[in-house]
């Protein structure tokens, strides 16, 4: 087969009018004002996600446990809707998890303890107004210190 | 590509758009931002499968897959990719992914994705890409294996370590120059007289 090259028409291109419709300042208020529809039901996720992480985190003994993946996909659950309403350092330590997991799966080898770290951040950046700023960078600090051995 | 300016208005009512998440709090959160962007058509669904469904007769502007789902999310742009017959093969796919490791990057670009976007999607992020979308002009690129959106973005030649295989790639080495060099005057007369600034 000859490698055919074009130029597709490009569909979007359409949406774009200099003349009407909403500017992009109006377009992200607007965006940020259905989202609080569902601010709540998201949180709710995120809760229930944090939630089946510890549960389903003290069980995992080894990084093939299918256990594992759930607590990987939960992370993941996070971390996609957490930054969305303003908890961005939440979604940090749920891809700090995600990492650690890809990375213990990597070493072939579970380390609890590692995984429990990140338990209780989540729990910490869930509420990171309870906590003061300086505590909150230092775990962050940690959870990357955390990260660095589990490479090693 | 160049940023789009400040005052740039978009109209999005006309455009249709496929979602396919793989829960219903990413599903709903990303639905929202589509409604406050103005779009009145957008297709949400949970499965690929419903999803491959709808775009066999119903023509998108823009489809947003889910990268988390897995194989299944790969396997649905490609094959859309391969099916000329498809009204939405050539549409803009933006695969959105969570923790993703470069292998599944690796994955998502060669399936025949127009982009690939990290989680979580803020209404920014969505609309940035968005306008990039829309001002895409990269080539589509059809054959034996890979077909979809060019994958050089960027302008740097051939993938390292290999030939080129377009006729309009140059080789890495740089040959030997041919003629004069050019004059001062010559050059300057190449670039746009400004006025100098005099403390």
């Amino acid at each position: 087969m000859t490698a055919r090259i074009f130029k597709p028409d490009n569909r979007l291109a359409q949406v774009l009018s200099l003349t009407k419709g909403l500017t992009t300042q109006q377009a992200l208020g607007a965006a940020a004002d259905r989202l609080e529809y569902v601010r709540e039901a998201s949180l709710g996720e995120v809760d229930r996600a944090v939630q089946e992480i510890a549960r389903l985190s003290g069980q995992v003994t080894s990084p093939d446990d299918p256990a594992a993946q759930e607590v990987y996909a939960a992370a993941n659950r996070v971390l996609a809707l957490a930054g969305v309403f303003g908890l961005s350092e939440l979604g940090e330590v749920a891809f700090s998890l995600c990492e650690l997991i890809t990375r213990l799966r990597a070493k072939g080898q579970w380390n609890a303890p590692m995984v429990m770290v990140h338990v209780d951040a989540l729990y910490v950046m869930r509420s990171p107004d309870d906590h003061a700023p300086e505590r909150r960078d230092a775990l962050r600090t940690g959870l990357g210190r955390i990260l660095e051995a589990a490479l090693a | 590509m160049a940023k789009p300016p400040s005052n740039t208005k978009l109209n999005l009512a006309k455009a249709a758009v496929l979602i396919v998440q793989n829960n219903q709090a990413e599903l709903d959160m990303l639905g929202q931002v589509f409604m406050g962007f103005g779009i009145k058509t957008a297709r949400k669904y949970l499965t690929v499968i419903e999803a491959e469904s709808v775009a066999r007769t119903m023509e998108f502007d823009l489809i947003v897959m889910d990268g988390d789902i897995g194989d299944e999310a790969f396997d649905f742009v490609w094959r859309l990719r391969r099916n000329s017959g498809s009204p939405n093969w050539l549409a803009p796919i933006l695969l959105v992914t969570g923790h993703t490791p470069p292998s599944a990057i690796k994955r998502a670009r060669d399936c025949g994705a127009s982009y690939v976007v990290a989680k979580p999607i803020t209404p920014k992020v969505l609309l940035d890409r968005i306008m990039w979308l829309a001002r895409d002009q990269r080539d589509f690129v059809e054959c034996e294996t890979y077909v979809g959106p060019c994958r050089r973005v960027k302008a740097y030649g051939p993938p390292p370590g290999m030939a080129g295989r377009r006729k309009d790639d140059l080789p890495a080495e740089v040959g030997r120059p041919v003629g004069p060099d050019m004059g001062q005057a010559e050059i300057d007369a190449l670039l746009t007289p400004r006025r100098a600034a005099v403390a």
